[in-house]
């Protein structure tokens, strides 16, 4: 399989009215533009193209299309009252945050049976847990360790040779018979989805999701519209992590980051963040370091463009927002 | 503060909709029905009254992409509907969680929206780390369409 190309799957035979193929990417595959996903959809290299087999395509992102339906049933009427009148519906948000001590998360990416332990953790998330069976304290000590013996110096050269090192040594560390301690681990995660569900988007609120994503993406954010997203995470009791992220670890290459902004791009080659350092959400609780915390629009990822922004281990939470 | 507004995610906090029957039982697939009662022209007009923007970054409104696209008998080619579940984006899992929560609404969506452009072919492209949203939509391709 080469790099960027797609994973052909052959597709069932056609139904009354049409056929759906599903087409699984390679990891990471360098991809920033619909046209050259159109290409590898079709399960081959990426190169400008006016559409799928050069004919006409029509090329959406899951949440535009996922909405469709709910247009339809609703009627234009009933969805033009959600949200804002520019842009009624729903928009994804999430809020990234530094996270600490997650590379107890990495999994082997060559290991099969580890993988396929995965899957079936991630399909029923919520099973029963045995007695004293808490992931916190089954990590593996040597990965907690390493984390904290580094974080300290990470400005020096030193510090971050040590870092290096520790990493490598927590990677080393989930193989083998610690593949069942990372399991645990990333259950305790993935429990995090269904706490996840619980928090509450302020309907009929003063606050617009929207317009609190507007004023993020142009670092004009208020503590008004941080404080609706610090309610959102104090709603979560636990870290919730970067699924996203975590998967990435089974993969052995690094994903590239895909600009959709030009101007966000921009803004951060400037170095600039949405909140402008005067975020309310920086001192959010007593046992994780005072940070700032890039805001990220799921919808573009306007201000997480760029793999700097995201820390390597970080959580985040998604909200859907009017 | 109070209760949360699901669209998109509506339901799946109570029932498991990557379950045909499920979704099935909250009314799914009948918008398709409706959609495939309706012309293209009438299914691209409700789209473009509704003013939906693209989530994928740029906004661009889609009504206006799918009245763009040729349909098949005016450009004498086929034409497709391409979902982008990449989601390169670092860190970013918005889509993932629509996939492994409401897949059938997104295919659904999908369906829809090949039906606006008279496509028969719909190709969704995921991306590799997706294993358990691959088969979640792998199983309800296999149901749904």
């Amino acid at each position: 399989m080469t790099r960027g190309a797609a994973r052909r799957r052959d597709a069932r035979p056609p139904s009354r009215r049409g056929r759906v193929h599903l087409r699984r990417g390679d990891r990471a595959a360098r991809l920033a533009r619909g046209q050259a996903r159109a290409a590898a959809a079709a399960g081959r290299r990426s190169r400008r193209s006016p559409g799928l087999y050069a004919s006409p395509t029509l090329i959406n992102n899951v949440q535009t299309i996922a909405t469709v339906p709910i247009i339809l049933d609703l009627g234009v009427a009933e969805y033009a009252k959600i949200g804002p009148e520019s842009s009624p519906g729903t928009r994804r948000l999430l809020a990234v945050r530094q996270r600490r001590a997650a590379r107890e998360l990495r999994a082997p990416a060559r290991d099969d049976a580890a993988r396929a332990d995965l899957r079936r953790r991630r399909r029923d998330p919520g099973r029963p847990r045995a007695e004293g069976d808490h992931p916190r304290r089954l990590v593996g000590a040597g990965v907690h360790a390493a984390t904290r013996s580094t974080r300290r110096s990470t400005s020096t050269r030193s510090g971050r040779r040590a870092r290096s090192s520790a990493r490598r040594r927590s990677s080393s560390s989930t193989t083998g018979p610690a593949w069942s301690q990372l399991a645990l681990r990333v259950d305790e995660v993935l429990h995090a989805r269904v706490v996840r569900q619980v928090h509450a988007v302020p309907r009929g609120d003063s606050l617009d999701g929207a317009a609190c994503s507007r004023r993020s993406r142009t670092g004009r954010a208020e503590h008004a519209d941080l404080d609706l997203l610090r309610n959102v995470c104090d709603r979560v009791d636990r870290p919730v992590a970067v699924r996203a992220r975590r998967l990435r670890r089974l993969s052995r290459s690094r994903a590239t980051s895909t600009s959709t902004a030009p101007s966000s791009s921009a803004h951060i080659d400037e170095g600039g963040c949405p909140f402008g350092g005067e975020s309310s959400v920086e001192d959010h609780g007593p046992d994780r370091p005072a940070r700032h915390l890039p805001l990220a629009e799921g919808a573009g990822m306007s201000h997480v463009t760029s793999a700097r922004h995201v820390p390597e281990h970080c959580q985040a939470l998604a909200v859907e927002l009017r | 503060m109070a209760d949360e507004l699901q669209i998109v995610l509506a339901g799946a906090d109570e029932r498991d909709l990557t379950k045909l029957a499920e979704y099935r039982a909250i009314g799914g697939y009948a918008t398709l029905e409706k959609a495939r009662g309706m012309s293209r022209e009438a299914v691209i007009e409700e789209i473009s009254s509704a003013s939906l923007r693209g989530r994928g970054g740029a906004g661009f409104p889609m009504g206006r992409k799918l009245s763009l696209v040729q349909p098949p008998e005016a450009a004498g080619k086929p034409t497709y509907v391409v979902a982008n579940a990449d989601e390169s984006e670092p860190g970013s899992f918005k889509d993932r969680e629509i996939m492994s929560r409401v897949p059938h609404r997104f295919i659904e969506g999908c369906l829809i929206a090949a039906h606006a452009i008279g496509s028969k072919h719909v190709f969704i492209y995921i991306r590799g780390e997706y294993l358990a949203e691959y088969e979640v939509a792998e199983g309800g391709r296999g149901r749904g369409a």
